[in-house]
């Protein structure tokens, strides 16, 4: 990224979200900074229960009525915080200059609504468009996507579409109102295999195509890994390891990461390989011990990583790692993985597909 | 379409029993409805002839018979007691009752629509607490408690309505409506409170379902979603229990109606049984029967429009 | 290898607990101890030290109740004594409410099961039946009884069992439908047990349950439609006092002498709202247990 005076399109720094649970309050996202450009796709790559989900949440602002953001959390979109608006600019910025789409198509459309309903509603609220209009641009939209003969289709209702025509349509509805930033939360997840990658290629054309900045938020390297510009890698609430996605594979320097990766199934290993699997259980949310979360889990684990929790560092310029002891060349594990990655072979092309 | 069929055979062959049970309550009774009318010291001969005009004396089957094909062509046999057609009594008391049991509902469901909503939405807050507690009460208080209650109260003590009474709208459209307050409210309470309960608990399930965040996070403010997106899902069982309140309406109005002197259909069966006008009280049981039977094929034809993912059968 | 997941196994929902507010312990105790003073004075009124129900004194007709211990609520329009005669009326109530109860639990239950486990044509036969009864609105139904048969206790708790029997029925049908199917029971029929045995010992443990967990409600229900009926003079008939038939007679008196209809009103909605509290909490407990099972 060359030096720009633009102010950049998304700036969140030490974003911490709290939920009030019965056993007190559980830090589901810690201390989490990212910066964001116009045009540019941030993959954000966490298994369940790292807090991915919940820091697209808060960014949208339906976290949920039991949780709470700390006061150092900054969240700044084109400049302006996005804690204090204006009650008039909150009714118009979520949905218009941010839009999200959900992991399972089957359940985030409205069953007794048609399409039409679903797909012109908030371009009605929020550009003011006439019913007419919003209905001619909602055809648009569904043949932006790529759903066929969009007339008919308007009038269906969602279980009469397929899993992937529900996600277009999704789609169709996020880009309406013209947002600036596509937040998607694991998009393809609940989707066919064949489908997933038609969605997946949809979207990065949809973004060159529009100029829209996109978070794809997922729990498989290999989605983001050709795609993104950058990767920000989430474990137990907390960012792990933060490059452009070159550097990521090719400089992998996080335990956590180097894990990830070795469990990308590829089809270059004997079919028979096993994958390498991360033992040990997630560290308790609720009542936080100041050392590294991935103790529990991590190969490498030295005295000072029990001692005191270690901070995001940039420890290579535009690459920053939460560890005391980053990964060099010669120190990448070797796990229970018969392909282990050779120092060498990091800088091979096959990782960065 | 097939299965359409079957319940429509289903409640034909139910209405067919009921008929055929009314018909024969007569041979279970103690005392003949003959010496209940004419009076314990009628002769033999007064008697035979009260049934043979009543037709009383002829056999089970042919009495059902001549019963059934009276009622093809809109004669529901005479009262005992009066000799007034059964079907008078009904023109002129069903209007009564009808009024009543719709405006009923439709107040009951005037406040149980807002509340559910809100006490799903505020759920665990003051809110819910208060309808929560308010809405058992009034499902654990029996009618004619919640009548007195309100007369007492209103009417005696700070004289607003009249204690009893129906004034025909034609006469007094301001009586009219004076005298259905109290009737109305108390009807209606208990089906709102029932209405209330229901509604909640759906629309609590349906808040949480992902659609709901979705149209959150496009923006689209609270109060749009509350009415427009989360509420018609959650209808099916307010849908269910709005035809089974009707339907115990209009059966349950006779308390009401003699608490509040209202010439309604309770009123008119229970003279009938008073009586033990046998016709009366056949006449106009068969009559509510058919009146449930339709309400509750109304609500399953109404399943799909509510939502379209239910298609006839799979109800 | 890396197994594909179902799109059927991401829509997996969480079990729609409708997470109400809880009744305060306190309601719970208040109203279990209701209904045992109830109970208690129910079946020991010979005992009381009470005025026998049916004793008129014209002189102190209407007297309003007083704080004393002799007729704290007061008499009614004969000058009887009301305490004597709710109490008394209490025996009644609660004989027909628990017998009736009893009766559609015991017939319902039964035919629940026999519908569900034998199916076919028995099954159709018993869902007309049930269907018949229900289309009947239970107050027409009751007085369509009334008018045929006497009014005596036997009849009314037939007439009241009958009203509460489909709904017994249908649960008990629904549960056997589901337990029948369970490899318990094949299990025991393959080992060559009796069908009565299958019946009786696998299937009406666990079908019983559920029915018996809102009967304490239906209580409730039946001992308004109880009051109902007699508040229309078609219950037991006179001389025996019933809480309907006191509020029939105090609803002309209300505006000079309220405390005539007040005292069965009160004691009616005590006692239905007693009970639909114990009979919540008897279920919550019932349920738990079952999912344990």
């Amino acid at each position: 990224m060359s030096a720009d005076e633009r102010v950049p399109l998304l700036e969140v720094e030490h974003l911490t979200t709290r939920f009030a649970t019965d056993r007190g309050q559980l830090t589901a996202v810690d201390d989490v900074s990212l910066t964001l450009d116009r045009g540019e796709m941030l993959g954000i790559v966490g298994e369940s229960g790292s807090g991915k989900s919940v820091l697209a949440r808060t960014l949208m602002n339906i976290a949920g009525a039991n949780s709470s953001v700390t006061p150092q959390t900054r969240i700044r979109f084109e400049g302006r915080d996005l804690r204090n608006l204006s009650k008039e600019e909150t009714k118009h910025f979520w949905g218009k200059e941010i839009a999200m789409i959900f992991q399972n198509p089957m359940t985030s459309l409205n069953p007794v609504r048609q399409i039409s309903r679903q797909l012109t509603e908030p371009m009605r609220y929020h550009l003011g468009l006439s019913k007419r209009e919003a209905q001619d641009r909602a055809v648009e939209l569904l043949r932006l996507v790529g759903i066929s003969s969009p007339g008919h289709r308007m009038s269906q209702y969602p279980h009469q579409l397929s899993g992937g025509m529900r996600q277009r349509v999704m789609i169709a509805i996020a880009l309406s109102c013209e947002p600036k930033l596509l937040v998607a939360d694991e998009p393809t997840t609940a989707l066919d295999v064949t489908v997933q990658k038609q969605i997946l290629d949809l979207l990065a054309k949809l973004q060159d195509d529009l100029g829209m900045a996109m978070i794809l938020i997922t729990h498989d390297l290999g989605v983001v890994a050709g795609r993104a510009h950058r990767i920000a890698v989430m474990y137990a609430g907390q960012v792990m390891e933060e490059s452009t996605t070159k550097h990521l594979f090719e400089a992998t320097s996080h335990p956590y990461t180097e894990s990830l990766l070795k469990a990308i199934p590829r089809l270059s290993q004997p079919s028979h390989t096993r994958l390498a699997a991360s033992s040990g259980a997630l560290p308790d949310l609720v009542n936080v011990i100041d050392q590294c979360r991935f103790v529990g889990r991590c190969p490498l684990v030295e005295d000072i990583c029990t001692a005191t929790m270690p901070k995001m560092a940039s420890h290579r310029p535009g690459h920053s790692v939460r560890c005391y002891l980053p990964l060099t060349p010669a120190t990448v594990p070797s796990g229970t993985n018969e392909d282990v990655a050779e120092p060498e072979k990091l800088n091979q092309s096959d990782r960065s597909h | 379409m097939q299965s359409l069929v079957r319940r429509l055979v289903q409640t034909v062959v139910v209405v067919l029993i009921v008929s055929l049970l009314t018909v024969s309550m007569i041979r279970f009774m103690d005392q003949e409805p003959a010496y209940a009318i004419l009076g314990e010291h009628a002769t033999p001969d007064q008697v035979a002839r009260f049934n043979a005009e009543a037709g009383l004396d002829r056999p089970l089957l042919v009495q059902w018979g001549t019963w059934l094909q009276g009622w093809l062509q809109g004669d529901l046999g005479q009262s005992l007691r009066t000799r007034e057609p059964v079907s008078s009594i009904l023109m002129e008391r069903l209007p009564i009752t009808l009024e009543l049991a719709v405006l009923a509902l439709l107040v009951g469901l005037l406040f149980a629509i807002p509340l559910g909503i809100y006490s799903a939405y505020n759920a665990g807050g003051r809110l819910d607490r208060i309808v929560n507690g308010a809405s058992s009460i009034a499902v654990a208080v029996p009618g004619f408690v919640l009548a007195l209650v309100l007369v007492y109260f209103i009417s005696y003590q700070a004289d607003l309505l009249p204690v009893s009474g129906w004034v025909s709208f034609n006469d007094d459209p301001v009586g009219h409506v004076k005298s259905l307050v109290l009737p109305v409210i108390t009807l209606g309470a208990i089906e709102g409170a029932v209405a209330t309960r229901v509604l909640r608990s759906d629309m609590y399930a349906t808040l949480r379902e992902d659609y709901i965040l979705a149209a959150k996070a496009q923006g689209i403010p609270i109060h749009t979603i509350l009415w427009r997106h989360a509420l018609r899902p959650s209808s099916l069982s307010l849908l269910t229990i709005s035809g089974v309140s009707l339907g115990r309406l209009i059966g349950g109005t006779v308390i009401v109606e003699t608490i509040f002197s209202l010439p309604g259909l309770g009123q008119a069966l229970v003279q009938g049984v008073y009586a033990s006008d046998i016709v009366v009280v056949q006449g106009l049981t068969l009559f509510m029967v058919l009146c449930v039977v339709l309400i509750n094929f109304a609500v399953d034809a109404l399943y799909p429009v509510v939502d379209p993912r239910v298609s006839v059968k799979s109800h | 290898m890396v197994t594909l997941l179902k799109v059927e196994d991401l829509d997996v929902k969480a079990p729609r607990r409708v997470a109400l507010p809880k009744m305060p312990k306190i309601a719970v105790w208040l109203a279990a101890f209701w209904l045992a003073t109830l109970l208690f004075v129910a079946v020991f009124a010979s005992w009381l030290p009470i005025a026998p129900f049916d004793q008129p004194n014209f002189d102190a007709a209407r007297q309003g109740p007083s704080f004393s211990l002799h007729e704290p609520l007061g008499r009614d329009g004969l000058g009887q004594s009301i305490l004597s005669r709710l109490i008394y009326g209490a025996q009644i109530s609660l004989a027909v409410g628990f017998l009736s109860v009893a009766f559609g639990l015991v017939f319902g239950v039964t035919l629940g099961i026999v519908a569900g486990y034998f199916g076919g044509w028995i099954d159709t036969v018993i869902g007309v039946f049930t269907d018949t009864l229900l289309s009947i609105p239970p107050l027409v139904l009751l007085l369509a009884l009334a008018v045929t048969l006497s009014p005596s206790l036997g009849n009314l708790v037939i007439s009241l069992g009958l009203l509460g029997l489909p709904t017994f029925l249908r649960i008990a049908r629904a549960n056997t439908l589901s337990i029948a199917k369970r490899e318990y029971v094949a299990a025991s029929a393959i080992l060559g047990a009796k069908r009565s045995r299958i019946l009786l010992r696998e299937i009406l443990p666990n079908v019983i349950t559920p029915p018996l967990a809102y009967s304490i409600e239906i209580v409730g229900v039946f001992i308004v439609a109880e009051a109902s009926l007699s508040f229309l003079g078609l219950g037991i008939p006179p001389p025996r006092p019933s809480w309907g038939g006191m509020i029939a007679e105090g609803m002309s008196d209300m505006g000079r002498s309220v405390h005539i209809v007040a005292g069965p009103v009160v004691v009616l909605f005590l006692t239905v709202l007693a009970l639909k509290i114990v009979g919540d909490r008897f279920r919550e407990r019932l349920d738990v247990r079952e999912r344990v099972l």
